[in-house]
This record gives C-alpha cells, sequence and structure tokens, in this order.
C-alpha cells in the first residue's frame, strides 16, 4: 500500500493506492474524497458501542470509522480533513503512542489503537471544547491540522500557545503556563500557553479555530435589525 | 536576526532566529511557539502614551494595536510568529532611504531599529470608519508583513487605483489622494468598490488577493444570527 499526501500545506489530501490482498486504511467518517470503483468500504463503530460512545462523549470524533480495502491492485482511495491546512503522518512503533488534538485525526494503517486521554484538571486545552487522543502502534496514523505544521524539537524546550497544538510525541511532557503576568494576559494577545520539555517533537499548528470564529463574529447578522438597506445593496450588486 | 517564512503562501508562518541581546516587536496574539530564553514584555500602541489612548485606537481601528516584545537572553532563541488569516507574509527591508505605510491589521513584527508611529493622521482618518488604520514604519530593519490571501508586490512608477481592502502596505515614494470609484456617487456604491486610492509615485505597493471585509460580509451573512 502506498500512501502519499499532496497540495501540502494549504489543502492536504491523502492518496491511498492499494498493491497487496489484505492493504487496508482506517478513516474518520466524512474524509472520503473519492475512490476508484471496486475499493470497498465497510463501516463501524470502532472498538465496540461503549468505547465508541466514549470516544464521541470526551474526543470529539464520530462514533463511526470507515474501513477501506481494495479488490484490486493499482487501486486509489483520496481522504482528505475538514479544515484548510495540512495533512501529516507518523510512523508509531508497537506501543509507542502519540498524543493528538481531538478533530485532528484523519485516517491510519496497521493496527494503531485510538483511546482517549482524560486530562482532567490539568486538561491542557480544558474550556476549549477540544480533548486530546491518544494513538499507539503499531501502524501509520494520519492527522492533518487548521494552517501548516511545524514539527518543533522539545529537547531545550518549547512554549506553545495553547490554541495551536495539534499533538505531542511520546517523551514529552508539558505544563501549562499562563503567559506572562496580568497585564499581558488581558492585552497582550496571548493567553494560556504549554511549556514542553523531555524528547521528542510537538507539533504546532499555523494558524487557530478561535481566531477565525472571532474574526467572523462581529459580521454576524443582528436579529431584528433593519437590514433592508443592506439587502438593496445586495441586489442591485447582482447577489 | 534571522526571519525565514515557512508553508506559503497561504498557511504562513514566519520563524525568527534571534541570539542573545536581539529583540523583535510583534503584534499581539502573534505568537504560536517559542524556544530557548526569551524575555517578554506587553507594550501599548508604539509611539502613543497611555491606555486611554490604546483602547481609543482599539475602538477606531480593525484591531487594537498592542505589541508584545521578545527578548532573547540565549544564543538560537526563535519565536514562531502568524497572523489570523490564512495568507502569505514577507520581509520588507526598510531603510533611511524610505518610510513605509501599513495597514494596521497587516503589521506583523519588527525589530526595535524600526520605529512604529500609529499616530499618523493622514489615511487613518480618513478609513477609521471602514476600522482600517495605517502604520508610519521607518528606520532600518526588516519589517514583517501579513496579507489575507497571497501577496502581490508591484513595483510602481506611475499610476495606480486600488481598493483599500486591498491594500497591505506602500512606501513613501508613493502619493495618494483619496477618490470615489467612479465618476459619480450613486454608481460608487453600487459598484461595491466605494472609495478608492489613487496612488502615484515612484515605490513598492503590496497588495493583498483577497478582502477581509469581503470575506467576512460573504461567510457572515451565513452564520447564526446574533440576539439582540
Amino acid at each position: 500500500m502506498r500512501t502519499e499526501i499532496l497540495q501540502s500545506p494549504a489543502f492536504g489530501m491523502l492518496r491511498v493506492t492499494f498493491e497487496m490482498r489484505d492493504d487496508r486504511i482506517v478513516a474518520e467518517a466524512g474524509a472520503m474524497v473519492g475512490h476508484t470503483a471496486g475499493v470497498k468500504m465497510t463501516t463501524e463503530m470502532q472498538g465496540g458501542f461503549l468505547a465508541a460512545a466514549k470516544r464521541k462523549l470526551l474526543g470529539g470524533e464520530t462514533i463511526f470509522k470507515n474501513t477501506f480495502t481494495g479488490t484490486k491492485p493499482g487501486q486509489e482511495l483520496l481522504l482528505a480533513p475538514g479544515p484548510q491546512g495540512d495533512l501529516q503522518s507518523i510512523k508509531l512503533r508497537a506501543g509507542e503512542s502519540f498524543t493528538l488534538l481531538s478533530g485532528a485525526y484523519v485516517a491510519h494503517t496497521g493496527d494503531v489503537k485510538i483511546d482517549t486521554k482524560w486530562q482532567g484538571a490539568r486538561s491542557i486545552l480544558s474550556g476549549t471544547g477540544f480533548f486530546m487522543l491518544q494513538a499507539t502502534g503499531p501502524g501509520e496514523l494520519f492527522f492533518a491540522a487548521y494552517g501548516g505544521i511545524e514539527k518543533i524539537d522539545v529537547s531545550r524546550g518549547v512554549l506553545v500557545d495553547n490554541g495551536h497544538i495539534v499533538g505531542f510525541t511520546e517523551g514529552a511532557r508539558y505544563e501549562l503556563k499562563q503567559f506572562g503576568g496580568f497585564r499581558s494576559f488581558f492585552l497582550g494577545g496571548e493567553g494560556v500557553v504549554c511549556r514542553f520539555i523531555g524528547t521528542g517533537h510537538v507539533y504546532v499548528q499555523t494558524r487557530n479555530v478561535a481566531n477565525l470564529v472571532s474574526f467572523l463574529t462581529p459580521f454576524r447578522p443582528v436579529k431584528g435589525s433593519d437590514s433592508t438597506k443592506g439587502k438593496l445593496f445586495d441586489a442591485m450588486k447582482g447577489d | 536576526m534571522h526571519i525565514d517564512v515557512r508553508h506559503r503562501p497561504a498557511e504562513s508562518v514566519a520563524h525568527v532566529k534571534m541570539n542573545a541581546g536581539e529583540s523583535i516587536r510583534a503584534e499581539s496574539g502573534a505568537m504560536l511557539a517559542m524556544v530557548g530564553g526569551i524575555k517578554v514584555e506587553t507594550n501599548g500602541p508604539a509611539s502613543s502614551g497611555g491606555l486611554l489612548k490604546s483602547l481609543k485606537r482599539k475602538v477606531l481601528g480593525a484591531e487594537s494595536f498592542f505589541t508584545n516584545t521578545f527578548k532573547a537572553t540565549d544564543n538560537d532563541a526563535a519565536v514562531w510568529l502568524a497572523p489570523r488569516l490564512p495568507g502569505d507574509m514577507v520581509v520588507h527591508e526598510v531603510n533611511s532611504s524610505h518610510e513605509l505605510m501599513v495597514q494596521g491589521g497587516s503589521f506583523v513584527a519588527a525589530p526595535m531599529s524600526v520605529s512604529i508611529d500609529t499616530r499618523f493622521e493622514g489615511l487613518g482618518g480618513l478609513f477609521s470608519g471602514e476600522g482600517l488604520f495605517f502604520l508610519k514604519i521607518h528606520g532600518h530593519g526588516p519589517v514583517v508583513l501579513n496579507a489575507f490571501g497571497a501577496i502581490d508586490a508591484i513595483d510602481l512608477d506611475g499610476e495606480l487605483i486600488v481598493d483599500t481592502g486591498h491594500l497591505v502596505a506602500f512606501t513613501s515614494g508613493v502619493g495618494y489622494t483619496v477618490q470615489k470609484a467612479a465618476d459619480d456617487w450613486l454608481t460608487s456604491l453600487l459598484s461595491g468598490e466605494g472609495l478608492v486610492l489613487h496612488l502615484k509615485g515612484k515605490g513598492r505597493v503590496y497588495l493583498q488577493t483577497r478582502n477581509p471585509d469581503e470575506y467576512g460580509k460573504a461567510a457572515g451573512r451565513h452564520l447564526a444570527p446574533i440576539e439582540h
């Protein structure tokens, strides 16, 4: 089975080419863009109902995962994530883990196990509506980000803005910090940051969903306001 | 200091490498990550005094102009800086031969050898209603600019009519006047273009291929309304 990442870094897409009989890839529901006729798809709740429900409630992933297999060598499958941004992969040895932002998961090959990782009070992303998942090898894990993906070595210590964490390798330890003092929290723009140390890498995305939301919010229509002037203008513009 | 823009043109990030003693001032909220010994200080708007003045600018401008200064205490320290919206970044070297007029939302970062004047009223006053404000930048050193969309760098020697929402920056050899998009006000309004800038002279003009205001309106109107 060959995998190839296309259209990096803004519109990352994965092209899978099936070669052998038992080649298979498991992907997040909704990731499929297209495939050669003859590629088979089965849908299941991975790990059984209770495990899947736990993942849905805590990880924000959908319950269903699709498994794709080929029926003839050379058949292809295209997979893409939701957001605009990059798609990358990491190969995990048996037992080796990778902590990944919920929502960043796209697909995996081999026997990668996806577990929720309950952070408790020290949740990196508490209050944001996102959680971290833990993936354990063997296999290859494909994940996507909002923005480009920078892979940063943690051994000298790295401070990362929380909204930009995509994932980190086993061996990287973290602690939450507030960026600067009181004044910088409110005026400086940066809020909670995470300090990584240890061995391995932290994957950082170059854009932040919260910024997109705060940019678009002022453009939301206001219920009950007089928007006839706006409508007339739009009509004349030919919208 | 070494600035390297990665993941161009849509998901750009500026990787700024500094040695001990060097520092860079960046728009607040631009930091993604930093490595090595770095001290951070928050500043109010670069050249005006007082918190109240800076709040006034927040109301007038598309965003408040607060900055953070990152000072390296180690060699090989680095900070990653990125803007809010998808798009490209470019590094423009400013020197004693010119000044750079930058649309407020397009400024990302510059070292302390570059001065930023936020009290530059010339253009700022005219477009404050549209939430645009301009910075006057001078001194010597790299200035990191961002765009919404891709950046088109034009070496102008003549005239150019520009939609203000697409203007990132231009050098001081280029003069500007505001004019209506069309000959009469009604056509100007209906064309959707309104006011435009008539640029004339010799210098560099940076344009962005997307207009944040147009994008905001196009996407925002389909979102759930805010209850009033």
